[in-house]
């Protein structure tokens, strides 16, 4: 079944997305790092910080900033995927493209057919999100 | 000042279209609500769309936070180890826009 969900953490946690979309800005090491272009999420009053969960077929695929899924979805909405090599190389990192999340997505969800039906998925997650934190 | 963190979940329902039953109709329950020994309380809401699509949320309300006493209320009452359907807010039949 077609499935998305949201949960709340005390703590800021990145997903395996976060490196390539929050640019770190004032440190090498990006877990050091304090200033991210665009910024890391703010924790919503009272509940912490939300994290987007989708079960893609069976693979659970986490996001943990609204900058994160849209990046994922214009990437994955594009009929000819782009490589991880190309992406990779747009981020001007040391990490290589055997690094980038579009890599350890597992080959049974790189088929168009498979993602024309996972976009829904990651459109109603991003706009549950979006929901938290324009009411927040 | 922040608007209750209810209001804000019924935003996301209806953002979401509420949960329909199969002759079209909201459903009664959006969602289960259980009472932690320690008096939290741990909402799961659930919202699915006409294809099938199941959507969730998962929060969790310490004794104390904002909305917490509205939930409680609105639960008709609850105690720790007990889990209760979250039934339907009144006013999501026309929805309140923001205060």
């Amino acid at each position: 079944m077609a499935r998305w969900r949201i949960e709340f953490d005390e703590n800021y946690r990145s997903s395996p997305v976060s490196f390539w979309v929050h640019r770190h800005q004032d440190n090498d090491i990006w877990a050091e790092a304090t200033r991210f272009e665009p910024p890391l999420p703010q924790a919503i009053v009272s509940k912490g910080y939300p994290r987007l969960i989708i079960d893609a077929f069976g693979t659970k695929l986490e996001f943990s900033s609204i900058e994160e899924v849209e990046h994922c979805r214009q990437v994955l909405s594009q009929k000819n995927l782009p490589t991880s090599r190309k992406l990779a190389s747009l981020r001007q990192s040391s990490l290589g493209p055997n690094s980038h999340w579009l890599s350890r997505l597992p080959a049974d969800l790189k088929p168009w057919r498979k993602r024309e039906k996972l976009l829904p998925l990651l459109d109603a997650g991003l706009d549950a999100l979006k929901v938290f934190y324009e009411r927040s | 000042m922040k608007r209750s963190i209810i209001l804000l979940l019924l935003s996301l329902l209806l953002a979401l279209n509420l949960s329909m039953n199969q002759a079209g109709e909201p459903e009664a329950s959006i969602g289960t609500a259980e009472m932690m020994p320690d008096r939290s309380i741990v909402v799961m809401l659930r919202t699915q769309s006409a294809d099938g699509m199941v959507g969730e949320t998962r929060l969790v309300y310490p004794v104390g936070s904002i909305g917490y006493e509205e939930l409680i209320n609105h639960l008709d009452g609850i105690e720790p180890s007990q889990s209760r359907p979250v039934p339907l807010w009144p006013e999501t039949t026309a929805f309140p826009d923001e205060p």
